[in-house]
């Protein structure tokens, strides 16, 4: 799972409606694996982020103590900043561990990779 | 359907960079998830033309049941290919394994933008996914079946995703889901429907669901109830084809502006 995947993915239990999003990772396993760096379509990305849920989630993971707290236009024309940007979203990879509510404690684990956010019946 | 042009003409051959799954399989590996079959190379077949003729650049994709992720890997490496990459593809399944497959085909071709997601539909993604995506694909399990085929499926479904969690992996590799993947209950609309109404939630403005559907799923009902109920959504069949006793369709739906 990479940590763009995080910006995406929000618990769902029945009635947990506050402190659901974003979740937090218990990290077991992770990994940087390169890819290729494109920009324009990172660029596309950029509105589609929670950009505050990702400067917690940056700060949190104590991957880069300078990642902005806001998004400004400036930042895109930042090269050092882009690929820095790159680098988080796309080549971070959590292999195992978990993505745990803070509203509800509800645990989703990561295996392989892969996030699972299928519920139990009662959480439904 | 009188009222339905179909947009293209299929070509019965293959006409695209056929991305072969069979050099990294595992012995077993496709027992688990559907094993591609004409609906796939269809739906293929279309992907290859919206991404020459609709698909923009920067696309965030989804796939709702990706199953081997044949779909959508293709549809990623059609648009690497012809310079339009997209930013990020995330293929669902409620199937462990098809994420596992997925993701093996995606690494096997370096398509960087794939994420697998185990989830259903698309819990836990829906709310951030909202009006976001500019690509839905879908091929939904379409076959018409007794209701109850549709509720074992999802028993077997949840039994092992249970054995998942509680770590005993060679109980669950003795579960076999492949009915999810194509039970479809009554006029195989059980599930495809809800499917159809949360990818239409899902898309952006001009984003389009790319889904297959056959003739018993009742299309022109599926297309007229769109029409009515969210006339936001403009509907074009894109292919169609019979195969052996199946009326076979790609049906788009857009989003306007």
């Amino acid at each position: 799972m990479r940590l763009l995947s995080h910006n995406l993915l929000q618990c769902n239990v029945k009635n947990c409606k506050s402190n659901n999003f974003p979740l937090k990772i218990q990290v077991d396993k992770s990994n940087i694996i390169n890819c290729e760096f494109r920009k324009e379509p990172l660029v596309k990305l950029i509105p589609k982020l929670d950009w505050n849920a990702l400067a917690i989630t940056v700060h949190n993971l104590a991957k880069n103590k300078e990642f902005p707290e806001k998004f400004s236009p400036a930042l895109l024309d930042d090269q050092k900043f882009m690929q820095e940007l790159h680098r988080i979203l796309m080549e971070t990879h959590i292999i195992e561990g978990a993505l745990i509510c803070e509203g509800c404690n509800k645990r989703y684990p990561i295996k392989n990779g892969i996030p699972n956010m299928i519920l139990n019946d009662e959480e439904v | 359907m009188e009222n339905l042009d179909v947009v293209y003409n299929t070509n019965n051959y293959l006409k695209y960079d056929f991305l072969d799954y069979l050099p990294f399989i595992e012995k077993g590996e496709l027992d688990q998830v559907y094993r591609p079959n004409d609906d796939s190379y269809l739906m293929i077949e279309a992907l290859n033309l919206e991404a020459e003729n609709s698909i923009e650049q920067g696309a965030l994709i989804v796939e709702i049941g990706s199953g081997s992720g044949i779909l959508i890997n293709h549809l990623v490496s059609f648009l690497d290919k012809k310079n339009k990459s997209s930013s990020l593809a995330i293929a669902i399944d409620i199937n462990y394994d098809a994420n596992i497959l997925t993701q093996k085909y995606a690494n096997h071709y370096h398509l960087s933008q794939v994420e697998c997601v185990n989830t259903d539909v698309a819990e836990g993604l829906y709310n951030r996914l909202k009006g976001q995506a500019d690509v839905v694909i879908c091929n939904p399990p379409y076959v018409p079946t007794e209701d109850e085929e549709v509720a074992s499926a999802y028993q077997k479904l949840y039994q092992k995703d249970k054995l998942l969690k509680e770590g005993k992996m060679e109980e669950m590799k003795k579960i076999n889901c492949i009915e999810a993947s194509y039970a479809g209950g009554e006029d195989g609309m059980v599930v495809t429907q809800n499917m159809i109404d949360t990818s239409l939630d899902l898309l952006a403005p001009n984003g389009s669901l790319y889904i297959f559907l056959i003739f018993e799923n009742g299309v022109e009902s599926i297309v007229k109830a769109i029409q009515q109920e969210r006339p936001e959504f403009k509907c074009q069949v894109l292919l169609k084809q019979r195969k052996y006793n199946e009326l076979q369709y790609v049906l788009k739906c857009s989003r306007l502006k």
